[in-house]
């Protein structure tokens, strides 16, 4: 992944990946997670967000957090647009994709809030 | 029996009889949530779950703990702490449980430290439910003869640097065998190296092996600086260290001035100059005055990260693979 405009390509969610993931794990549970994922990237990107991008252990864990959970989930924009910061960070870019992922994660949580979204696919 | 979840450590630590208890630690709740669903079908599994390292002791001071799985960042810790602690038999469960380490990144460094402490699995993130059901299965069935808890103590206490789990990769980038002699380290840098604010580019060389040294004691001064304002309320030697990092920027310029008399053809003494000098002009002094403006300090730190960055970057520092030392 190299810039903004590859993310911009990417699925916002790759639902196989997910399903995958929790391949056999009964459809209550499937919900109970997407609803925590929200829960708590939320407080993952805000975290993020509220930093002066200054790459600390702490930023560095909640990046690294919430692309974990991301990959998880399947929530492949926001796994790309973290490794994208965790290498811009790393090399000390100004530029850390703030906007682009606070845009994402609201693109992201609007779909995710539709669960017939996801489970219609099932 | 179906499993249990319980994220805070109970009053009544027992479990039933011929249960096995799986602990699983991960600061990151829908990972816990995950682990626990998918183990949940697995006959006579108890879970429970933390993302505490506190709690986490908690529950294998109380608990026969059988089988543990851990993440390997925790908030303000290192998942394998908490595996040495096992495995050098400081709780109730026995020393020779299980281990399964559950990482999204796992660096040489780490794998090595999970080789010493003999961890059972290095699980990658993401797994399928599938895929870690199987794997913990396994684990439980395996009957692995593990070394004594004073084997483990051992290489503690004789490899200061497998010791330092916590993020320290910035300085230290391969870690010697987990059996190498080595004194214990009681530096102070210990703590700083566990806040790193600048991450010394081990891959890269001025070519010059004094001024390579030089430039990290100054990144080392700079993650001092930052971690103790950042982390302590009263910090008396403030001007003492700023004026230790000019003195050591004073000190990388005399050394150049002398390695380019002797290697006037090489490039990079103008531009090293000119960085020295640009992050001179950063004002670090106001970092000693009392000012409770945390965004103010954090964007003076911002500068200086960058522009020290900027010193530390190429052409002035290069591959290393490519450029031997003169």
């Amino acid at each position: 992944m190299k810039s903004i405009d590859d993310v911009r390509g990417l699925e916002i969610i790759d639902i196989n990946t997910f399903f995958y993931n929790y391949e056999g794990l009964p459809p209550e549970v499937q919900r109970a997670a997407l609803s925590s994922f929200l829960h708590e990237g939320d407080e993952f990107v805000k975290e993020i967000l509220d930093s002066v991008n200054i790459f600390d252990n702490e930023l560095e864990r909640a990046t690294h957090s919430l692309k974990t959970m991301s990959k998880l989930i399947g929530a492949i924009r926001i796994v790309s647009i973290c490794e994208l910061l965790e290498q811009k960070l790393r090399a000390g870019d100004d530029d850390v994709l703030n906007q682009a992922l606070a845009y994402e994660w609201e693109v992201l949580k609007k779909l995710l809030e539709n669960e017939n979204f996801i489970f219609k696919h099932k | 029996m179906e499993g249990k979840q319980v994220d805070v450590v109970p009053q009544e630590q027992g479990k039933s009889h011929g249960d096995k208890l799986v602990l699983i630690v991960d600061d990151v709740n829908l990972m816990c949530h995950f682990l626990y669903e998918t183990l949940k079908p697995i006959p006579n599994i108890e879970t429970r779950t933390t993302g505490d390292f506190s709690a986490a002791e908690s529950i294998l001071v109380n608990s026969q703990v059988d089988l543990a799985i851990i993440d390997i960042h925790l908030k303000n810790a290192s998942g394998l702490t908490l595996a040495k602690k096992i495995r050098e038999g400081r709780y109730l469960c026995r020393h020779d449980i299980p281990i399964l380490i559950f990482s999204g990144n796992t660096y040489k460094k780490e794998i090595q430290m999970c080789l010493a402490y003999d961890i059972s699995d290095i699980l990658a993130k993401p797994l399928n439910a599938g895929t870690v059901r199987a794997r913990v299965r396994k684990a439980l069935k395996r009957n692995v003869q593990l070394k004594s808890p004073d084997y483990y103590k051992a290489i503690v206490s004789t490899s200061g640097e497998a010791y330092k789990t916590e993020f320290a990769g910035a300085f230290v980038k391969n870690l010697p065998p987990p059996t190498a002699k080595k004194r214990i380290s009681t530096n102070p840098t210990d703590e700083v190296k566990k806040h790193s604010f600048i991450k010394w580019p081990e891959d890269l060389s001025s070519g010059y092996h004094q001024i390579d040294r030089r430039l990290k004691h100054v990144t080392y001064l700079l993650n001092m600086l930052h971690h103790r304002k950042r982390t302590t309320e009263k910090y008396p030697n403030i001007v003492e260290d700023i004026k230790n990092i000019r003195l050591a920027i004073d000190d990388i310029l005399y050394v150049a001035k002398g390695l380019k008399q002797s290697n006037a053809a090489d490039s990079i003494w103008r531009l090293l100059f000119q960085r020295l000098s640009d992050f001179s002009k950063i004002k670090l002094e106001t970092f000693a005055t009392k000012t409770s403006n945390t965004h103010y300090v954090n964007k003076q730190f911002k500068e200086v990260r960058s522009k020290w960055l900027i010193v530390l970057s190429k052409p002035v520092m290069k591959e290393v693979q490519s450029e031997k030392h003169r």
